[in-house]
């Protein structure tokens, strides 16, 4: 309620000024000297109602719709300053052709007769290409587009990313009539985003916090070689004129691109498969084991990115036996992104298999240029070898679009695989020292054998010695305990039996086969005479002492001298 | 520390020695599947020098082959069935290849059966027979000359004569492989036009040979620079080792 009475009484107001004022009518243009589809601002202005009439050329392009309103300025006239109430009508618009224009005059009819304006004049040049593809050399203007370009020189074949982007130092309200940038020669274009929507964001150019849009994203394949311009991109804008603060329609042209498609270097493969970018090869065999005359499947499957929707297919070169049973299919599975054509793309060979055996296909080799590195790359893949199982029958070929081929006979075909390397014995067996390193586990087993024997040996007759000393001692220990023993009878019986103990343990018998006769067969190896002797001579004794019957008036004492003397023979 | 590191070093160039040896087999079937035959002969004959095996000598008869140098091609098929004497393949060119360079000529393999089946075990087999025979003859004669207990010599003198019998093949099977793969046996003529001399250096002497046959080479002479052959007449001669293609 407020509002709407302040309203009145500046109406009022303005109302008596004006009937106050010198009648006027003005013609504002600015720009004056554009380019060709740049926007010029068109503003008339005038104190006086009545009927207007304007001159427009009719190259002129209106691009907005017409705002009109009331103002105010302070002028000199005669010396004075005065205030200027007026109304005014704006709109923007540009001219598709160079040339010079004529705008106005603005002829106003009213009651007390008709009031008119200086005509103005426009000059249309062509473009000049103003604007920078650098943003900061164009900060001058308020808004401004440039195209953004991924290279300005790429391979033939090499993919191109193009892009709209507008920088605005005021506010945007809105976007309008995107018109796309245009390749200006063969090309083979896909939009990687929706050209209708704009992606906004802020940036910092000298020191200036600068709003950006973007649009119109796309993916260019140059089919051709040479130097190519592209066109600019136009769209309508509407924004917050600061110095009015009142929206404002403007067409936005950007600058205008060029880019150079090179030739591929030279030295291209000849697996060269016209693919440019980033490439990988792997293959399959629908079946390993098939019998002769059947189709097998070879899938070859290419993955990678770059110009992938575009690539030839890769060349087989197969063995003898092997046919080609009709065109391969291709299936793909291809998006188009920011590095070009992206996905895979297979190829299905159908071969016809005439031969039996193990078969083994050659390997798949693609060649491509790799943008990056600046060279020809390859990728390999192997493919399984193949069993055939032979049917037994002469080959028959398919029932084919085939021309009957004469066949003269040739060799096997090479082979792929690195087989049967020189795998001969180790050099440590080669020769007399191989020989003698082979026998000598041999050598070794009679050696250690030998060896542990004679220990053994040794080790027997050892303990042989050892146990005759000790029976020895024990035969002297027992003869001195005699001594203390109360009876002749007991001490002879002692005697003889320690006798023949000692006697049976030297010669390893009973002591039942001690006797004259066996003591008289150890002669002389065992036992010398005279030891036989003694021996004879204490068993003599002994046995007249004990049958003869002096035994209790005898003295045994000389008896037990003779049996020391006999062991201390053997001793020795 | 130091001597782990050293191993992995060791261990990574033989690694890298290897590829770079199935590089030169892969460079060679490029040239071949590109059917630059020149190339691929070259490179195949490298390879065989370089890591002998079947493939490389197979590849370089049937690149040999493809320019008509059949001799070439006949000796570099033969050599391959060095290292795989059963391939039929390998036999089947060697076949077309004596044929080339004299029409109905019979081809017979270089090697007889008997060799074959020891080359088809491999010597890999043949040393761990070796090995395993030896180890368990020494250990049965150290057991008998030990003497042992009753019972296990026993044992031990009925498996000596099964070990002794598999050491003594296993033995024939090594040598034969090392004689196999260390020594040359044939030549093969490289052209028709090759002299022929009763001893290097020595008195000219006409020979009609026929090149498709292969030759028995008898002995080396001065640097291997001449190589005695037997003919097919039975008669020795002696060649210029550079007018040879031996195996």
């Amino acid at each position: 309620m407020v509002r709407v009475f302040f309203l009145n009484i500046t109406l009022l107001v303005t109302t008596f000024l004006s009937f106050a004022q010198d009648a006027f009518v003005e013609l504002e243009i600015n720009p004056k000297t554009i380019e060709t589809g740049q926007s010029i601002s068109v503003m008339i202005k005038a104190n006086v109602d009545g009927q207007m009439d304007m001159n427009l050329p009719d190259a002129f392009i209106q691009s907005g719709a017409v705002q009109s309103g009331m103002s105010s300025s302070i002028v000199y006239l005669d010396g004075q300053k005065k205030a200027v109430r007026y109304n005014y009508q704006a709109f923007t618009g540009y001219f598709e052709d160079a040339g010079t224009y004529l705008i106005g005059p603005i002829v106003i009819k009213t009651k007390d007769g008709k009031v008119q304006s200086e005509h103005q004049t426009v000059h249309v040049i062509k473009r000049q290409n103003m604007i920078s593809d650098d943003p900061s050399k164009n900060m001058n203007q308020m808004i401004f587009g440039i195209i953004e370009q991924s290279k300005k020189e790429l391979y033939e074949g090499e993919p191109l990313i193009l892009e709209g982007k507008v920088y605005s130092q005021v506010e945007v309200l809105q976007l309008d009539a995107f018109s796309k940038f245009d390749f200006d020669g063969p090309s083979d274009n896909h939009l990687i985003s929706n050209p209708n929507h704009a992606s906004s964001s802020y940036t910092v150019i000298n020191g200036k916090n600068i709003q950006t849009f973007r649009m119109g994203k796309t993916v260019v394949f140059p089919e051709k070689i040479g130097a190519y311009n592209i066109k600019p991109f136009q769209c309508i804008i509407l924004y917050n004129d600061p110095r009015t603060n009142y929206p404002e329609r403007a067409k936005i042209v950007s600058n205008e691109a060029n880019v150079k498609i090179k030739p591929l270097p030279e030295g291209m493969p000849k697996h060269f498969i016209g693919a440019v970018g980033n490439f990988k090869v792997s293959a399959s065999l629908s079946n390993k084991s098939l019998e002769q005359g059947k189709v097998v499947e070879l899938r070859v499957k290419i993955r990678g990115e770059g110009n992938l929707h575009n690539i030839e297919e890769p060349k087989i070169y197969l063995p003898n036996g092997l046919v080609f049973y009709g065109d391969p299919e291709i299936t793909d599975s291809i998006n188009f992104t920011l590095r070009g054509s992206e996905g895979s793309k297979s190829f299905t060979y159908f071969i016809q298999v005439n031969r039996s055996g193990s078969v083994q296909i050659n390997p798949i080799q693609i060649a491509f240029f790799n943008p990056k590195s600046g060279r020809y790359e390859t990728s390999k893949c192997k493919i399984k070898t193949l069993n055939v199982k032979s049917n037994g029958e002469e080959i028959k070929q398919m029932p084919s679009i085939f021309k009957e081929e004469v066949r003269t006979p040739t060799m096997q075909p090479y082979i792929t695989e690195k087989v049967g390397v020189d795998h001969s014995a180790d050099p440590l067996f080669n020769g007399w020292q191989g020989a003698v390193l082979l026998f000598s586990p041999i050598m070794l087993g009679l050696v250690l054998g030998f060896g542990v024997r004679i220990k053994k040996q040794n080790e027997e007759h050892n303990n042989i010695k050892k146990s005759l000393i000790q029976h020895r001692a024990q035969a002297l220990a027992s003869l001195n305990k005699l001594r203390e023993e109360n009876t002749n009878i007991d001490k002879l019986d002692e005697l003889t039996r320690l006798l023949v103990g000692f006697l049976a343990s030297e010669f390893k018998v009973d002591k039942g086969e001690i006797s004259r006769s066996f003591l008289k067969s150890k002669i002389p190896n065992e036992i010398s005479v005279e030891t036989h002797d003694m021996l004879i001579f204490v068993f003599n004794e002994m046995d007249s002492m004990k049958y003869g019957g002096s035994i209790n008036n005898s003295d045994i004492s000389h008896l037990k001298d003779e049996v020391e003397e006999i062991i201390k023979t053997f001793e020795e | 520390m130091r001597a782990v590191y050293l191993l992995l070093i060791l261990l990574f160039s033989f690694s890298l020695q290897g590829k770079t040896k199935d590089l030169l087999f892969e460079k060679g079937l490029d040239e071949i599947m590109q059917e630059e035959y020149e190339e691929a002969q070259a490179v195949f004959l490298q390879d065989a020098k370089l890591q002998p095996s079947f493939s490389s000598y197979y590849n370089l008869g049937v690149a040999s082959g493809s320019l008509e140098e059949w001799s070439k091609a006949k000796w570099a098929f033969e050599s391959s069935l060095k290292y795989r004497p059963l391939s039929g393949d390998a036999q089947f060119n060697a076949k077309f290849a004596t044929q080339k360079i004299g029409e109905n000529k019979v081809w017979k393999h270089p090697y007889p059966w008997l060799e074959r089946v020891i080359i088809g075990f491999g010597a890999t087999t043949w040393t761990i027979f070796v090995c395993i025979s030896s180890l368990f003859l020494g250990f049965l004669i150290f057991n008998i000359v030990s003497k042992r207990k009753s019972n296990t010599i026993k044992w031990c003198l009925r498996l000596i004569v099964p070990s002794i019998l598999l050491f003594v093949i296993s033995f024939y099977g090594i040598y034969s492989i090392n004689e196999h793969y260390n020594k040359e046996r044939y030549a093969i003529l490289k052209n028709q036009k090759t002299k022929f001399y009763i001893s290097p250096n020595g008195v000219q002497i006409k020979e009609d040979i026929d090149p498709a046959i292969r030759l028995e080479l008898m002995k080396y002479f001065k640097d291997s620079t001449w190589i005695q052959v037997r003919s097919q007449g039975k008669n020795y001669l002696w060649i210029e080792s550079e007018n040879l293609y031996t195996y």
